[in-house]
């Protein structure tokens, strides 16, 4: 009987650092009025650092987060009374479970008070055509206050005419921010900001470059748990960017002293797509055959700034100083930031999402590839059939299951793993331990 | 193009959008293009809209001597076709209109919204004994609704022209949406008696739109059917549920 290889493991250290500090963000929004904080629905996108030039403020997410997308009834129910209100299920799955959750009267809940935290202004900056026409339903169905959404702008390659675009679109957010909340908007806390919020991303985003080195030193659901700060929109945070730097810091340790997310890794995958948050073990059940899942294009774009060069390499955005832009005016810092999202940010570039997951499974040494066809998000699912058989013409072996992020009436567990299984098998690939259940709580 | 065409950024980064595509279609052709054949082009695409206006005011009449089908196929036909071509074939329609009697009863006249391009739903709806007197359509009247206006610079009217479209969902985003109230003046104005909103599935914006659009249409007296359509479209179930719908409509008028 062959031997197994196996690496050495370890606990993250910053494991700790992470849930406290996602516990203070939350602790921070729901107790926001307690300090005249300012409190504004918005944040998964990035550049929050936009609001910091207005002083205090706390960001309340337009994605009901938490406990209760692990609760399988209430997201059913959740999507059911979406469906009722005309949205069904083709719409977009996390904007059904947040109408839901605004009709069971549980989106801002605070569950220690039973109050609901009800915002001053919505803003967010996005790519996404449907979260950009969703606010209109925040206003009818939540709340109506002043609205405002940036444009990230979709482009082909990165252009001139996109930085102008987002540049100017950033102008109008200052002032509209400044006229509607009245208060006074000071440049040098929009410069300290917005300079956190870019090393946080760039921290972050070597964290996701040290996932192309063999063993992985960490697997996907780690990552989605270092982006809930993310998430949450709190980039700008000292802490949170000082969290970042210190969790690349061990990542790279764990890398030079050859530490395994998973001891048994024999196999590197990249799944694709919205990962479904209820049964978040889906990341884990390869795990079974010695398969660790690295990580996919969806999270390198949507949280870690790269420019993906001609001769397929990643490379990771530099940090302020790197840059060489100016950053002492108003204008320097809005006009940095419009450069930064254009030109290191390979998400926008629609038709080059093919091409980009091909070079990424070869940049980052993958086995194989696992695509979530996620029934309501259309923008991820968006490009992902033609770059299986761009990956299975590159020699990368690749499968798929159907579901949708937020609904758990569109996934059939027994359906994912037989596929997973028989795609694992097809790899050469026999099991190492027993199967485990995908899902952390039956409907 | 930019989506939010709200933002005063949007009209100068959708014309270095126009000139940029100009100037690659100089490259690839090898052949300059001069302001004044933009110019001219402008002008004749606009006399074609206007034309194609004057074919839908006909449709106001209380016995439309033209279906909502032909008129979807007169608008695409000018999607393809050379404009000079399609606009003296709509000068000879007009005088056969003003000439001819309908042939036909008009039933309940009916808008349609939404997203088709489809010929087979417009004859489906028509054959069970309506007129479609109104649309609000990529391949209807959002196609040729509004004007180019041509100022010192062809390609910023070309620029312009294209963020005051009549808005789809997708560019109907600050605020408070303009749609329904856009839509229910045009229903009141071509005196539709129901609606059919057609819905691609996956389009999000469209969804967001459906139930608010449907409320206020029904609050204004005109009951609005949702039809959800896919990349096929099942004729037999869309005509059956059309059907149903007509009955209510007959049940608001009487």
């Amino acid at each position: 009987m062959a031997v197994q290889q196996r690496y050495p493991t370890r606990l993250l250290e910053c494991w700790g650092k992470l849930e406290e500090l996602r516990r203070r963000l939350v602790r921070d929004t729901y107790t926001a009025r307690e300090r005249g904080d300012l409190v504004v629905l918005g944040g998964p996108g990035p550049l929050p650092s936009v609001l910091c030039g207005l002083g205090r403020f706390q960001l309340l997410s337009p994605m009901p987060i938490g406990p209760d997308m692990k609760d399988l009834r209430l997201l059913t129910r959740m999507n059911e009374l979406a469906t009722a209100q005309g949205y069904g299920n083709d719409c977009c799955a996390t904007l059904r479970i947040a109408l839901g959750s605004i009709m069971m009267n549980r989106f801002g809940l605070n569950k220690r008070t039973g109050e609901v935290l009800k915002p001053d202004i919505h803003f967010e900056s996005l790519a996404c055509q449907g979260q950009m026409k969703a606010q209109q339903l925040y206003q009818e169905y939540y709340v109506q206050v002043p609205s405002f959404v940036v444009e990230l702008p979709w482009q082909e390659e990165p252009r001139q005419a996109d930085v102008d675009y987002l540049e100017s679109q950033l102008h109008e957010a200052v002032e509209w921010l400044q006229k509607t909340t009245g208060r006074p908007y000071d440049d040098e806390k929009l410069a300290e900001g917005w300079i956190n919020e870019w090393r946080s991303r760039i921290y972050f985003t070597r964290i996701m470059e040290y996932q192309s080195r063999v063993p992985a030193p960490l697997d996907q659901k780690m990552l989605a748990s270092f982006a809930t700060l993310m998430w949450r929109g709190s980039m700008h945070v000292p802490e949170v960017r000082d969290f970042y730097q210190e969790a690349m810091e061990e990542v790279g340790q764990r890398v030079k002293d050859g530490i395994a997310a998973l001891a048994t890794e024999r196999c590197r995958l990249i799944h694709e797509g919205p990962v479904p948050w209820y049964p978040s073990n889906v990341l884990r059940y390869f795990n079974r055959y010695g398969a660790v899942c690295i990580g996919s294009w969806l999270y390198w774009t949507e949280f870690g700034n790269f420019n993906v060069k001609d001769d397929g390499s990643w490379d990771v955005c530099p940090m302020p100083e790197e840059m060489g832009l100016p950053l002492k005016t108003r204008d320097d810092i809005l006009h940095s930031m419009a450069v930064v999202f254009t030109r290191y940010n390979p998400r926008p570039q629609l038709s080059a999402r093919i091409d980009h997951r091909v070079s990424m499974a070869r940049h980052f040494k993958v086995d194989g590839a696992v695509f979530a066809l996620d029934r309501g998000c259309l923008g991820n699912t968006c490009g992902a059939m033609e770059s299986m058989v761009a990956l299975k013409e590159a020699g990368i072996p690749v499968t798929s299951y159907q579901g949708a992020c937020a609904n758990p009436s569109e996934m059939d567990q027994g359906e994912i793993v037989s596929r997973i299984d028989a795609f694992m098998e097809s790899l050469g690939l026999q099991p190492l331990e027993p199967a485990r259940s995908l899902l952390q709580a039956e409907l | 193009m930019p989506q939010l065409i709200q933002s005063r950024g949007a009209l100068p980064s959708m014309l270095k959008e126009i000139q940029a595509l100009k100037e690659r279609l100089e490259a690839d052709t090898g052949h300059s293009i001069s302001t004044t054949a933009i110019r001219q082009a402008v002008n004749a695409y606009n006399q074609n809209r206007r034309l194609t206006h004057q074919v839908y005011e006909f449709r106001k009449r209380e016995n439309p001597p033209i279906t909502g089908a032909q008129c979807m196929e007169m608008v695409m036909a000018s999607q393809v076709m050379e404009k000079k071509e399609h606009s003296r074939l709509l000068r000879s329609l007009l005088k056969e209109l003003e000439a001819d009697p309908p042939q036909r009863e008009p039933g309940v006249r009916l808008m349609v919204a939404g997203q088709t391009d489809s010929l087979d739903v417009m004859k489906v709806i028509e054959d069970l004994g309506t007129t479609v007197v109104v649309d609000d359509l990529c391949f209807g009247s959002r196609y040729f609704w509004n004007e180019a206006r041509d100022g010192a610079d062809p390609l910023n009217a070309l620029a312009k022209r294209y963020l005051e479209r009549p808005p789809c969902p997708m560019k109907d985003l600050h605020g408070v949406r303009i749609r329904p109230d856009y839509l229910l003046g045009l229903a009141k104005e071509y005196g539709a008696q129901g609606a059919i909103l057609v819905r691609q599935q996956f389009c999000d914006p469209h969804e967001y739109d459906m139930p608010v659009v449907k409320r206020l249409l029904e609050k204004n007296g005109i009951p609005a059917l949702v039809l959800e359509t896919d990349i096929t479209i099942p004729l037999g179930q869309l005509r059956t549920r059309v059907e149903a719908h007509l009955e209510l409509v007959q049940q608001e008028i009487a």
